[in-house]
């Protein structure tokens, strides 16, 4: 329940405060948002699971986002930046879908 | 050697029938005429130094047996040159011819064609089996048995290996030695057992038959021919079964040890992706649900903090998510605004163009009327002839249209290269324009453009220009002219290319009279290089009218 609340929260801060991102920041968005569905489903599957941890969920988001940040910066700066993105993207990918999909067996049993 | 021994393995197993019972009855005498001469020659020499030049004599008695048996089946003519049977050869190459084909093939071309040698390829099989042992002593026999022994066994695969051991245990080594002593010396052990009785002589064979390199694989082939012909000998079947039971444990238990050494050496873990399509799920968690169910876990203002921490984390999260948001919606704009800016240009430059062109008409036709008005009518007339001639005024009639489409292009499965064979090309619509100028037609245009003096019809790439703008499938050809225009160009060579192509490469082809048409003009010609010539406007007439029938489709 908690954390359903704290969500909206978050969302009724971002609209109030319309905040506008730097445009330095602008390329890393889309990643730490892939980054943060990934913590997040990790979550919610171990709540599903029984093992759910505050620590591990607090911990693992953060250093999903700024890892994720730190390598599409890198591969910006090496001139790969797009493909160390797509790696990202796929290894984060693969780890969302492996989690909704145990998450949905969790709830539909299927 | 090698090929030869793969192929020869096969057609040894299909010969023995034939080859053991045919052999004996008649291939004897006719075939031993020549075969047998060889094979004994051979064997007397190498009989008197069996021992120090052994492996030399053997290996070509062992040939010639070889040589006759597998060559009968097989790919005898290497082991034939290296004998120089010359006989043998040409007979073992003709055979190869037909072994080439089929093993069945091959036995029944024995049977027809070469009959004589096929017997003698079996008689000398037989004899050398049997003549072995004579020169190369009281063991040669036994060999010569095991030899075959270990040739059947030798058809299966796994039985390599026997072989080798095979010639040590023999102690032929002077069999062996040619190319394979060492391998003898290793192997020798392993063989002996079944070995001992029988296989001195086999290694001899195997020798002879199979160079030194690929000497062991080989032999086997051959040698199921010869299971066939040496149980006619003795004891071969005892001899086989031992020895390929033999054989086995010896070879496979070695590996197997091997293998087990290693396996325990190795240890696999799941790489990174198979573990992370696995368990996607982080770790930490299980870690950390051990860890309270050890009674570690936080507790109290810790758990409650954490707690808070997690909330605050989950607010940042949808902070994050209604920023992404955003951000992605204020990107879309801008990114759309550039693709609108550009269809935005695409669009005012296309409609210019229209207002141009209407304005161009419209003073064409402000100068038409000024140019009639200042000209007498006859003059006018004239040059509205003069324009619908050359293609510069539209002109209206009747005639033909010829109707040209491309046929259908298949891609090739193998290479997906789509066949062009079908389209119609520069050159079809040029036959098909000059063809109508030579029936008569007045004015010409493909898919609407006008054709003139100086048109031109040509390919760049797939696409047809005429005048340099593109035209596509179905070509439809329009030409005003004599009511039989239609009737001509079908009947005309033109006609008759078309129905060929429509024919053979299914294009599609039709020709039809047409009642009433339009012509549009064509653009007016803009000279660089060429300049009216004033004086005599006849003379210049004249020749273009004649021109343009043959130039119109260039």
């Amino acid at each position: 329940m908690i954390p359903v609340v704290a969500l909206i929260a978050g969302v009724v801060l971002g609209i109030v405060f319309h905040p506008t991102v730097p445009p330095a920041l602008q390329p890393y968005l889309p990643i730490a948002v892939v980054a943060a569905l990934d913590a997040v489903f990790g979550g919610v599957r171990a709540k599903l699971d029984g093992i759910f941890d505050d620590k591990q969920f607090v911990v693992s988001f953060i250093a999903n986002v700024l890892v994720a940040g730190v390598i599409v910066y890198l591969g910006d700066q090496l001139g790969v930046g797009g493909q160390l993105s797509t790696g990202v993207v796929v290894v984060l990918g693969v780890r969302i879908f492996g989690n909704v999909a145990a998450i949905r067996r969790h709830l539909f049993r299927a | 050697m090698t090929s030869p021994h793969g192929g020869p393995a096969n057609r040894s197993q299909q010969p023995p029938p034939t080859d053991p019972p045919a052999a004996p009855d008649a291939a004897q005498p006719p075939n031993g005429t020549q075969d047998v001469p060889e094979a004994p020659a051979a064997q007397p020499a190498p009989k008197p130094t069996p021992d120090d030049h052994a492996p030399d004599d053997r290996v070509s008695e062992d040939r010639t047996p070889d040589d006759h048996a597998p060559d009968d089946h097989v790919s005898e003519d290497r082991t034939p040159d290296d004998h120089a049977p010359d006989d043998h050869v040409s007979e073992d190459r003709a055979r190869d011819d037909h072994v080439s084909e089929d093993r069945a093939r091959d036995d029944r071309a024995r049977d027809d064609q070469a009959p004589a040698v096929i017997p003698a390829v079996t008689p000398q099989a037989e004899p050398p089996a049997p003549a072995p042992p004579a020169p190369v002593a009281p063991a040669g026999d036994a060999e010569a048995d095991q030899a075959a022994d270990w040739f059947a066994p030798g058809t299966q695969q796994p039985e390599p290996r026997p072989d080798e051991p095979l010639p040590s245990p023999g102690a032929t080594t002077a069999d062996q030695a040619p190319g394979s002593d060492d391998r003898v010396d290793a192997i020798e052990p392993g063989l002996p057992e079944a070995a001992t009785e029988v296989a001195p002589p086999a290694g001899a064979i195997s020798p002879a038959v199979a160079p030194p390199p690929d000497a062991e694989q080989p032999p086997k082939p051959r040698t199921g021919n010869r299971p066939a012909e040496q149980p006619a000998v003795a004891a071969s079947p005892a001899d086989e079964g031992v020895r390929v039971s033999a054989p086995n444990p010896d070879g496979v238990p070695a590996p197997a040890s091997v293998e087990g050494d290693e396996k325990p050496q190795r240890t696999f873990t799941p790489d990174f992706l198979t573990e992370l399509f696995r368990n996607p799920l982080d770790p930490g968690y299980a870690d950390a649900a051990a860890r309270r169910a050890r009674g570690d876990g936080p507790t109290g203002v810790r758990k409650r903090m954490l707690s808070g921490i997690s909330a605050l984390t989950l607010v940042a999260l949808g902070f994050l998510l209604v920023v992404a948001y955003r951000q992605t919606v204020a990107d879309e704009p801008a990114r759309t605004q550039a693709r609108d800016e550009l269809i935005g240009q695409v669009q005012s430059r296309r409609s210019g163009t229209s207002q141009l062109q209407a304005r161009a008409d419209r003073l064409r036709s402000e100068v038409a009327d000024l140019r009639e008005q200042q000209l007498g009518g006859a003059a006018v007339a004239r040059m509205q002839e003069l324009e619908a001639e050359t293609g510069l005024a539209a002109v209206r009639g009747s005639g033909a249209r010829v109707t040209v489409g491309d046929g259908p292009t298949p891609i090739d499965p193998v290479t997906g290269v789509r066949s062009s064979d079908a389209r119609v090309r520069d050159t079809d619509l040029q036959r098909a324009t000059n063809a109508l100028w030579a029936a008569g037609a007045e004015a010409i245009a493909i898919n609407g453009q006008r054709l003139t003096a100086t048109s031109t019809i040509r390919q760049a790439g797939e696409a047809i220009l005429v005048d340099f703008r593109p035209v596509t499938t179905p070509y439809q050809i329009v030409a005003i002219g004599p009511d039989e225009l239609a009737a001509d160009f079908r009947k005309g060579a033109g006609g008759q290319f078309f129905k060929a192509l429509n024919s053979r490469y299914g294009m599609s082809y039709d020709v039809a009279p047409v009642g009433d048409v339009t012509l549009e003009a064509a653009t007016e010609p803009n000279f660089r290089q060429a300049s009216p010539v004033t004086p005599s406007p006849a003379k210049s007439q004249s020749p273009t009218i004649t021109t343009s029938p043959s130039e119109g489709g260039r």
